[in-house]
């Protein structure tokens, strides 16, 4: 205000890196879709026994003798099918805190799906930027653990 | 058992892709949501067509695949071509190996316990 009645230019309005969780009317279930593939595919490890089988699927340990980013995620799943969270947090951290995180935003999206919505989230750039970093620090960290627990 | 089940493992496999796909592309800075990738990702299946062909027909349909994704993620995501492929890279890399693997040996299996049945 003080600008326009000096004459000068108005200064930009400072934007606040903002996350905010919204029902929309207009887009997919995505999280109700997702766990429900989640919980096939948990089913499917736990009926075909896939968490227990002798040899690796994994084409980059079996090339490298090294466990690749997301070692140990069918082992987790079967874990957490069996009600066991903290054996799969310790199979692979973030692959379970992701599977967690799944489950909250499909158990929102079937209360919202009873009014016709679904959960959408807007991220502002700015923090958009410093998600991706952190996803990636993430990535990095929990493959760190891997190779050391020698998953 | 395939009859029946098909078309959902097929429904299955292009959410999981897409989803990994727009995970990749948002690392790399996507600017749609997920609806744009899955739409990319549907359209880029008609090169399934080509493994109509014995043999040859998934060697051509599968690069051409990976060329009609990464010009469909470029378009829709406003990111260049290098971004799109790198994306679409990061998600084959991080997460997809073991799932591949994991469907081929199933498929193989699959076909051993047939064959030794008859």
């Amino acid at each position: 205000v003080t600008a326009e009645i000096a004459g000068g230019a108005t200064p930009p309005a400072r934007r606040v890196p903002s996350l905010r969780f919204r029902a929309s009317t207009d887009g997919l279930p995505l999280g109700a879709i997702f766990t429900g593939i989640g919980l096939l595919l948990g089913l499917a490890v736990v009926l075909l026994h896939l968490d227990r089988l002798p040899f690796a699927f994994c084409t980059f340990k079996a090339l490298t003798g090294l466990p690749c980013m997301t070692c140990g995620t069918t082992r987790a799943l079967g874990r957490l099918v069996a009600l066991d969270p903290v054996g799969a947090l310790l199979m692979n951290p973030l692959a379970t805190l992701g599977g967690l995180v799944l489950v909250m935003w499909g158990v929102a999206d079937l209360l919202l799906m009873t009014r016709g919505r679904a959960l959408a989230v807007d991220v502002s750039p700015g923090l958009a930027l410093g998600l991706r970093v952190t996803a990636v620090v993430l990535l990095l960290l929990n493959w760190l653990y891997l190779l050391a627990a020698g998953r | 058992v395939q009859v029946v089940l098909g078309p959902l493992f097929v429904l299955i496999g292009i959410f999981v892709g897409s989803g990994l796909s727009h995970l990749g592309l948002l690392l790399l800075g996507a600017r749609q949501g997920f609806e744009a990738t899955f739409r990319v990702f549907c359209f880029a299946q008609a090169t399934a067509l080509f493994q109509l062909v014995p043999f040859c027909g998934a060697l051509v349909g599968l690069p051409y695949m990976v060329v009609l994704l990464v010009v469909g993620f470029s378009e829709v995501h406003a990111i260049g071509e290098g971004r799109a492929y790198a994306g679409l890279f990061l998600s084959i890399v991080t997460a997809c190996c073991c799932v591949v693997t994991m469907a081929f040996a199933m498929g193989g299996i699959g076909a051993l316990a047939g064959l030794a049945s008859r």
